[in-house]
């Protein structure tokens, strides 16, 4: 007897109330019928009992299987493999490791150092480090679990004082304490991470402390910001490299009398790296300066950002700032008592984009690499359905990296070119905007290579709708017009079942293969893990060595289980297979996953609205196979805190609390930045990184804030910020460190009015500087208003007002941005706020 | 950190049947099944006890799953997941006496081996291992709504399959149990 669908979801409602799995509504929507007295009750009770009958038949038969029934069991190797496996071990950690490793070395080191002759904090730590090592890991083990739980405990209390904020002084108290407990902790990491850093260069023949010396970077007078180009740096550590032109900045905290001295944050960051980046070279502190205070505060920064950076809410600090000035009373209160006001109304908004960091805490962050064209594809979508897009799906770095318009590639064999330009910050004129920008090298041109394709297909019920399945299969239809003779073509459809679309053998293959992609109907479940598991087989087995294989999901993601089809796709990059996603669908909750995957599977990721985007999307597929220039790749950011109070790195997503990366916790935010990620041939991202600048209003109010003795960093060195890249070449050696300097002056110096910027007011006409900072700034403005579109109600003609210069000045895509802006600021004065 | 050893034997005692039960019929290989249990229990030891002891069981199923996934992987040769992959009883072979089967291990595990492999899995992880629709719904990656749908399914199945002997059994005054 067949049923109807309906009646089997009701049938299979039923069969989950009598076995307990029903709650809520659905569980008191049946109550409510067994107690209807109605002769559907009366069946319905019936059913109910032959279903709990039957099912304690089945358990029971089921049970007896496992306890008496035969079964394999381990084998005596395998049990003691086991209890080997269990058995507590004496974990030789890479601090330990470090500091036994640089025992002999630490004397010598912190000569060549030129450290003064009396033991300063740094060089007593190192000895002590060392000494604890001797003792045994699992005191030192001990000491760092101890501070790591009294550190938790008082982040705790101190979000919660944040929350209330009630108290700035105890705010600052709670910080001070949280920092002290940590300092020691901080400082043995800092020792022994930098005497690691050093034996490793005498390992390669390098001078510790002989830095590569920084090369002027050229500079447009004409402009007003400067461009530093990116040059190779010699193949030793870059940590010595990029430590030189701050090495006595660095220092500075070594020799500090009041005890304060702290240890490198990002010590604590390191072990953070996941397991592929391990081989590269450490990313170590250039400033060894002031890391336990930045630990202590990020994580508590991210609960209330304003108290220990400055007088504005610091995530975005315009925005509110901006709209405080509006309002009122509260970002007009100057000092102590405008900070408490402001910190009382910053809400949870300001958290998402991540908290300026003090630089003299954390001298050293990560730049996020964007990949795929999902968040403009969203962004025109939503505009398109007459909603701004969900501020979850607003990537900013995707965003400005869309926008950045041709970028010039390196020169040689160099894997990339990067440019650092500085400029106004058209939300703050006592901040300045620092733009980041990376090309590839181009792929090489030579005759296109065979390739191997396996399509994963998701036909679930999620796939069904216009905008969907029927998207897929027209990508897929054109796709298998574009192959060559010689090139291979699976297609796996992933629904109840997985198959393999048999297309027979022989002339009408490719036809037939369309046709059967072309019937194909969405129902069922989605098992988007056994479809590439299956995929992966294929792919595997019909591997084109000298080809390009790929492996190409195709699916709207929801129901699926990042975790299941990440593991599924593991072998994948084992024979070189790159994994690449087109994902369709309009409500995109998993989009972050399927981006994830593709960016994994050093893929392409495409967000696929259209028809016309469908067969664009699958033909670039082949025109443009993935090509990995740089594995493991790591854009460290390095801020010179002589120069730099705080900053904050635009669209860092990794800076919402509780981020996490492989190997636990890290300090949330800059340093989870530094996971690992690919760069492919031809890609070009541009990241923003917002300095607010020692001397500048907010950084001298921070600085009169703090009751104790604040750190004075000697103004040496003359770079602002460097970029450096690292990571592993497509054979798997580590790429000689490219390292980015900038090093300009910026003509509009602190206390004096930036005459072109007016704060908060409507009109803004544009901000100084070069057309690329302000067109990257004007977008980020943009993007930063779609996630906070509640803040930044008012905002909306300033925004309008630098799309429509930075277009005038010859943004690639201006005209798109004016458009797309005013129609977001339109709806966003409308009812159609999200 | 890693998880404490004595926790460990505790695990490996509770979990190693269950476990192995499950490897097997993914894997239908008794030394695959047991390879793919060690590889679960080696993974164990590099846990945390704190985080996944409220989960434990989900978390050994899901790895379990996906390390009997991987063996597949490697050792197998190519075929469709859609293939039948037990071998499915003939309809037309009915018990010699209902009642036996009723009564006996082979009767129920039988007719679950003629049920499609997601439906044999999901009804396992019900009644054999216990686990609810959503610790199922994380170890087969299947929404809620699909595992309740599979079990569903499969228990309706499974009915019709014993009707005759839940009818023997009405006959003796028992409840059919078979759907209307």
């Amino acid at each position: 007897m067949t049923t109807s669908p309906k009646q089997d979801h009701d049938d299979a409602l039923i069969t989950a109330y009598a076995l307990g799995e029903l709650s809520g509504s659905q569980r008191d929507e049946i109550e409510r019928l067994l107690a209807s007295g109605t002769p559907a009750a009366a069946a319905a009770q019936r059913e109910i009992a032959r279903i709990r009958d039957f099912s304690a038949l089945i358990a029971r038969d089921l049970l007896a299987e496992v306890e008496v029934g035969p079964l394999p069991v381990l084998s005596d190797k395998q049990r003691a493999a086991i209890a080997r496996a269990a058995r507590p071990r004496v974990i030789v950690g890479w601090r330990t490791l470090a500091a036994l490793a640089s025992a002999g070395l630490a004397a010598g080191v912190l000569i060549l150092l030129g450290l003064p002759g009396d033991a300063p904090p740094a060089a007593s730590t190192a000895s002590s480090a060392v000494a604890k090592s001797a003792e045994g890991d699992e005191r030192l083990d001990a000491v760092n679990q101890l501070h790591e739980r009294q550190l938790s405990e008082r982040q705790k209390d101190l979000s919660l004082q944040v929350q209330a904020a009630s108290a700035q002084p105890a705010i600052n108290e709670a910080l001070r304490a949280a920092e002290k407990k940590t300092a020691r902790r901080a400082e043995l990491e800092q020792a022994t991470d930098q005497l690691a850093d050093r034996k490793r260069v005498l390992a390669l023949g390098g001078k510790p402390g002989a830095a590569t010396p920084a090369s002027p970077a050229p500079q447009d007078a004409a402009e007003r910001s400067a461009v530093a180009l990116a040059e190779p740096a010699p193949a030793v550590p870059a940590s010595s490299s990029v430590a030189a032109p701050f090495a006595q900045a660095a220092g500075a905290p070594l020799a500090r009398a009041d005890g304060r001295a702290k240890g490198a944050l990002t010590a604590s960051a390191a072990p953070t790296v996941p397991a592929a980046a391990a081989a590269l070279p450490p990313v170590s502190a250039p400033f060894a300066a002031a890391p336990a205070l930045a630990a202590a505060v990020r994580p508590a920064a991210a609960a209330a950002p304003a108290p220990m950076l400055s007088g504005k809410a610091p995530a975005r600090p315009v925005a509110h700032a901006d709209k405080a000035a509006a309002a009122g009373p509260p970002a007009a209160a100057a000092g102590q008592g405008g900070e408490l006001k402001e910190l009382a109304s910053a809400g949870p908004p300001t958290q998402q984009d991540g908290t300026p960091v003090l630089a003299a805490g954390m001298p050293v962050s990560g730049i996020p690499i964007p990949h795929g064209n999902a968040a403009i594809a969203t962004l025109r979508r939503c505009l398109d359905a007459g909603t701004l897009p969900p501020a979850a799906l607003v990537d900013l770095p995707q965003l400005i990296s869309a926008w950045s318009g041709p970028l010039a590639g390196p020169l040689g064999d160099a894997p990339a070119a990067m440019t650092i330009s500085v400029g106004d910050c058209p939300w703050d004129a006592s901040h300045q905007l620092a733009r980041i920008a990376v090309r590839t090298r181009a792929a090489a041109p030579s005759a296109p290579p065979a390739e191997q394709i396996v399509l994963v297909i998701d036909a679930s019920a999620a796939m069904a709708g216009d905008e969907r399945l029927p998207l897929i299969q027209r990508g897929a239809e054109h796709l298998l017009t574009q192959l060559r003779g010689g090139d291979q073509v699976a297609v796996v459809v992933a629904a109840d079942q997985v198959r393999v679309l048999d297309a027979g053998s022989g002339i009408g293959q490719r036809a037939r293969l369309r046709a059967g992609i072309a019937a194909l109907a969405a129902g069922g479940s989605a098992r988007i893990a056994d479809g590439i598991e299956l995929a992966t087989r294929i792919a595997h087995d019909h591997l084109l060595p000298l080809g390009v294989n790929q492996v190409i999901l195709c699916s709207a993601g929801q129901g699926m289980a990042g975790s299941a089809v990440a593991l599924a796709a593991q072998p994948l990059a084992q024979d070189g297979i790159s994994l690449s996603v087109m994902a369709v669908g309009h409500d995109h909750p998993e989009q972050g996953v399927l981006e994830g995957l593709a960016a994994k599977g050093h893929g392409r990721f495409a967000y696929i609205t259209t028809a016309a985007a469908a067969e664009q999307q699958f033909a670039a597929l082949l025109a443009l196979p993935p090509l990995v220039v740089v594995r493991d790749a790591v854009l460290q950011l390095a801020i010179n805190p002589a120069r730099v109070a705080s900053y904050h790195v635009l669209g860092d997503s990794s800076a919402e609390p509780g981020a996490m990366v492989a190997g636990g916790a890290s300090p949330a935010g800059a340093a989870a930045a530094l996971r690992p990620d690919v760069l492919t041939a031809d890609q070009q991202l541009v990241a923003l990184v917002e300095l607010v600048p020692v001397g500048s209003p907010e950084a001298v109010a921070r600085e009169a804030n703090k009751t104790d003795e604040p750190a004075r960093l000697e103004a040496q060195g003359v770079e602002l910020i460097s970029v450096t890249l690292r990571g592993l070449d497509s054979a798997g050696t580590p790429i000689a460190p490219l390292v980015a300097r900038f090093a300009g002056a910026v003509e509009h110096g602190f206390g004096a009015e930036a005459p072109s910027i007016s704060r908060g007011s409507a009109g803004h006409t544009a901000a100084a500087g070069s057309a690329s900072v302000a067109g990257s700034a004007a977008v980020a403005d943009f993007a930063l208003a779609l996630s906070h579109p509640r803040e930044s109600q008012g905002l909306w003609p300033r925004i309008l007002g630098e799309a429509r210069a930075a277009s005038r000045g010859g943004l690639a895509g201006g005209e798109e941005l004016v458009e797309l802006v005013t129609r977001a600021s339109q709806l966003s004065s409308g009812a159609h706020m999200p | 950190m890693s998880a404490p050893a004595d926790w460990i034997e505790k695990c490996v005692e509770r979990f190693e049947r269950p476990l192995t039960a499950y490897a097997w019929r993914l894997l239908g290989d008794a030394d695959d099944a047991r390879d793919a249990v060690q590889d679960t229990f080696l993974r164990l030891c590099r846990q945390e006890q704190g985080a996944i002891e409220d989960r434990l069981a989900e978390w050994l199923f899901t790895v379990c799953r996906n390390c009997a996934i991987d063996r597949m992987r490697k050792d197998r040769p190519m075929h469709s997941l859609s293939e039948p992959q037990l071998a499915e009883p003939s309809p037309a072979a009915p018990p010699s006496s209902a009642m036996e089967q009723a009564e006996t291990l082979d009767g129920v595990l039988t007719a679950l081996s003629a049920l499609p492999p997601n439906q044999q899995e999901c009804i396992r992880l019900k009644f054999q291992q216990g686990l609810s629709y959503q610790e199922i719904s994380g170890i087969t990656q299947l929404s809620v709504t699909n595992v309740g749908y599979l079990i569903h399914m499969g228990i309706k199945s499974l009915r019709a399959r014993f009707a005759p002997v839940l009818a023997a059994n009405a006959g003796s005054g028992m409840d059919t149990g078979v759907p209307s």
